[in-house]
């Protein structure tokens, strides 16, 4: 009796062990992407670049958590801000833009706002739409980042709940900004109905970083909705 | 009785002063000051230091972690006030800064952070990978996105190495024709640079750019390429040298990206000074300061890691 209980068990673990294994394998061959990301990781060899922190999972986290309800809350309507920042960007930073601390790093200005799609440069990777804001005038007010690729780290660098103390090294944190930025292209971006943008109209909310020596307002975007006639 | 008075007087005006004149002593530690980023801080350090009313120690550890460990003991031994230190690893110097700390020695990072936070009071470092997309950008752009290139990592112990190819990999990378042919460490020095590049040069002679960590290995990798004939091959480098100014200006070198060492050093002593009189600098340790790109277009106001 004790003996074929011990058996069934035997039969039971192996079993579980089989489905385990081929859970294993199978979720392996579900997420291709990140193995090869891994693989390029190990051949190019970054110095301190090592497992322990994985962004991907800490920006799952926080994303829908933390990232989304604090735009939600947090954002100023863009026109309070160009209104000002047309005049000096400088003002406009100190009254409305946020930084980690005082002296050479630059403002970012989270923002909300809609208007009409007059532009979409979708050839780079660096995709983007110039949108013509609310009231409407027919000219292009700002740029909206809509990847696959986006520029600067203007989301992680509006999150007044992120600090670079928090972090091990310049390096993690870098990894954290692009992992925002991959999982907002995943999540907010990839949907998109990228050959069928102009004329359409959009609501957004998101942050902007002030750029070295330039006026350009592009935001990379936490909520972008277009509207499908 | 009297004169025992006076003396006893005398010593401990003595004793006090000497201790007063201790207390106001900050100590510089910086890597050798043959690259003139290392020198530019140790000179923007020691003159704020001296404007504040300090005196100034300035000390090299030519990136040897045992060195670096006994300057450290010289600043603790000389009852320091401060110290600000560029350092010779982002693991090794943990326990350096944890030293002086116990012994009651804030300590300053300047431009290379450490692997441990909650240690020094401040961390103020170059925004390395925002400089390094910006210098990634330009070398992309001055390739006419195509062609073969090699890539002189700096030294493995700073994470400013690893940060500045991560962050030129991550440009590059998405362009599908630019091609590596050769990544090698040449440890931030002219000399490596320069011996590195010609090896590699035999090895691969269909070479049309070369980025680079810093701006010394830029002008190793240009002098080797230029004694090959090859002096129209693109490089790029990091850093702001007034060299590497020249080199642009001659037309060698195409970019750089100017890390403001000057000011960092100089603001590390202002929070030290306001640290040991408040108690506290009032910002986060760790303090990221933005780059900026310098080509022909502005290199003739590069000076000394600043724009004039």
């Amino acid at each position: 009796m004790v003996s074929v209980l011990h058996s069934d068990n035997r039969l039971f673990f192996r079993s579980a062990l089989l489905a385990l294994v081929l859970a294993l394998t199978t979720s392996c061959t579900i997420v291709p992407d990140k193995k090869d990301e891994k693989g390029n990781e190990e051949k190019l060899d970054i110095y301190f670049v090592n497992d322990e922190f994985n962004p991907d999972t800490y920006v799952d986290k926080i994303w829908s958590e933390k990232i989304v309800p604090y735009f939600d809350t947090n954002c100023l309507e863009i026109d309070t801000v160009l209104e000002v920042w047309k005049k000096s960007q400088d003002e406009a930073g100190k009254k409305f833009g946020y930084r980690e601390k005082a002296e050479g790093s630059p403002y970012n200005f989270r923002v909300k706002g809609s208007g009409k799609i007059v532009a979409a440069n979708t050839k780079s990777r660096a995709s983007t739409i110039d949108v013509d804001l609310n009231p409407q005038d027919g000219t292009a007010d700002v740029t909206i980042q809509i990847g696959p690729v986006i520029k600067d780290s203007a989301i992680r660098d509006s999150l007044e709940f992120i600090s670079f103390t928090d972090f091990t090294n310049q390096l993690e944190f870098a990894r954290l900004s692009n992992a925002i930025n991959k999982k907002i292209d995943k999540e907010v971006l990839s949907g998109l109905d990228r050959e069928n943008l102009v004329g359409k109209d959009v609501q957004f909310n998101g942050s902007f970083t002030n750029l070295q020596g330039s006026d350009l307002v592009r935001i990379t975007p936490v909520i972008l909705s277009v509207k499908q006639e | 009785m009297r004169k025992l008075t006076l003396l006893a007087v005398a010593l401990c005006v003595c004793l006090y002063s000497s201790m007063a004149f201790a207390a106001k002593l900050i100590v510089v530690i910086t890597p050798s000051h043959d690259n003139p980023f290392f020198k530019s801080e140790a000179v923007g350090a020691s003159e704020k230091a001296q404007e504040l009313g300090y005196e100034a120690l300035t000390l090299v550890h030519d990136d040897d972690v045992n060195k670096q460990s006994e300057l450290f003991d010289t600043a603790i031994a000389r009852g320091a006030a401060a110290i600000i230190l560029d350092n010779a690893g982002a693991d090794a110097t943990v326990a350096a800064v944890e030293r002086a700390k116990a012994a009651g020695i804030p300590t300053f990072l300047i431009d290379r952070e450490i692997n441990k936070n909650g240690v020094a009071i401040s961390q103020i470092v170059s925004n390395n990978y925002q400089g390094a997309k910006l210098g990634g950008e330009e070398f992309v752009m001055l390739m006419g996105e195509m062609g073969n290139y090699v890539e002189l990592v700096g030294k493995e112990s700073d994470t400013n190495a690893g940060i500045r190819s991560q962050g030129y990999h991550d440009v590059i990378d998405q362009y599908s024709d630019l091609k590596m042919v050769a990544r090698q460490s040449a440890n931030w020095s002219q000399t490596e640079g320069y011996e590195k590049m010609e090896s590699i040069i035999q090895a691969h002679p269909d070479i049309k750019g070369v980025i680079c960590g810093n701006d010394t290995m830029a002008m190793g990798a240009m002098a080797a390429l230029k004694a090959a004939g090859k002096g129209d091959v693109i490089v790029v480098g990091f850093d702001g040298s007034n060299d590497v100014r020249d080199s642009i200006l001659a037309g060698d070198i195409k970019a750089t990206v100017l890390q403001p060492a000057y000011r960092v050093a100089q603001m590390a002593v202002e929070q030290a000074d306001k640290y040991i009189k408040e108690g506290s600098t009032g910002l986060p340790e760790k303090q990221l300061m933005d780059c900026v790109l310098i080509n022909s277009d502005n290199a003739a106001k590069l000076e000394t890691f600043a724009i004039k």
